[in-house]
């Protein structure tokens, strides 16, 4: 399974790639989906 | 000074080029346009000691589901944030409060909607060994948000992550700008 894509931007280098999350990058961004919040939880419009 | 109005004939000194033309009180620091079907941005190296204070603007970001922006700041990865506020859904009276307990992002720090989602932030001492405030409003084709929230870390961070809460998100631009300090 392939992992979200994210856009990665550097202030300095002024780089701006879109690509897969890396590892870190994947499992913070499960840690923060899994945790907190879910549509339920959150106000959405 | 912070302002000093030339008249005609005036001669433009090299001093008070360098002084006026750079007076502004927000400073450009970078922009960002967000990719197609993302499901986060992330920013790094925006924040520096050259600045304490920074506003971060967004405009045009369309989500793949109605939802909300989270945001982290880099290395800030704890249950260190709080955020705590309300919502409205245009077209009727209803003050709806949002405040979760602590978690590892803003949540909802800015509404996502299907059509159109702008948000503006204040952000205040990222970068310092303090803890850290924000306050943010945002708006969608039929919502609106106002939040302030707190970060209780004293670390510095460089950049921060800003993710759909559910899925993904396309286009838009993400522009930071420092505050001016003197």
């Amino acid at each position: 399974m392939s992992k979200p894509i994210t856009t990665y931007h550097d202030a300095i280098t002024g780089e701006t790639v879109n690509r897969e999350m890396n590892d870190d990058e994947f499992a913070e961004w499960q840690a923060i989906a899994a945790q907190y919040p879910s549509a339920e939880e959150a106000p959405t419009e | 000074m912070a302002v000093k109005t030339f008249t005609t004939g005036e001669v433009l000194t090299a001093a008070d080029t360098n002084t006026y033309l750079n007076n502004g009180g927000l400073v450009y620091v970078t922009s960002t346009t967000i990719g197609t079907a993302v499901s986060s941005v992330t920013v790094s190296n925006c924040f520096s000691s050259t600045y304490d204070n920074y506003r971060i603007t967004l405009t045009g970001t369309i989500g793949n589901t109605a939802g909300n922006f989270n945001l982290q700041l880099s290395g800030i990865t704890g249950s260190n944030y709080f955020i705590g506020g309300a919502f409205f859904n245009y077209a009727n009276t209803t003050v709806n409060g949002y405040g979760p307990a602590a978690t590892t992002v803003w949540a909802a720090i800015g509404p996502l909607g299907t059509n159109y989602s702008a948000f503006v932030i204040d952000l205040f001492g990222p970068n310092l060994a303090d803890e850290k405030a924000m306050f943010s409003q945002g708006t969608t084709t039929g919502a609106y948000y106002a939040f302030g929230g707190s970060c209780t870390s004293t670390s510095a961070a460089t950049g921060f992550v800003l993710s759909h809460n559910v899925t993904s998100m396309t286009g838009g631009t993400l522009t930071v700008f420092g505050y001016r300090k003197a």
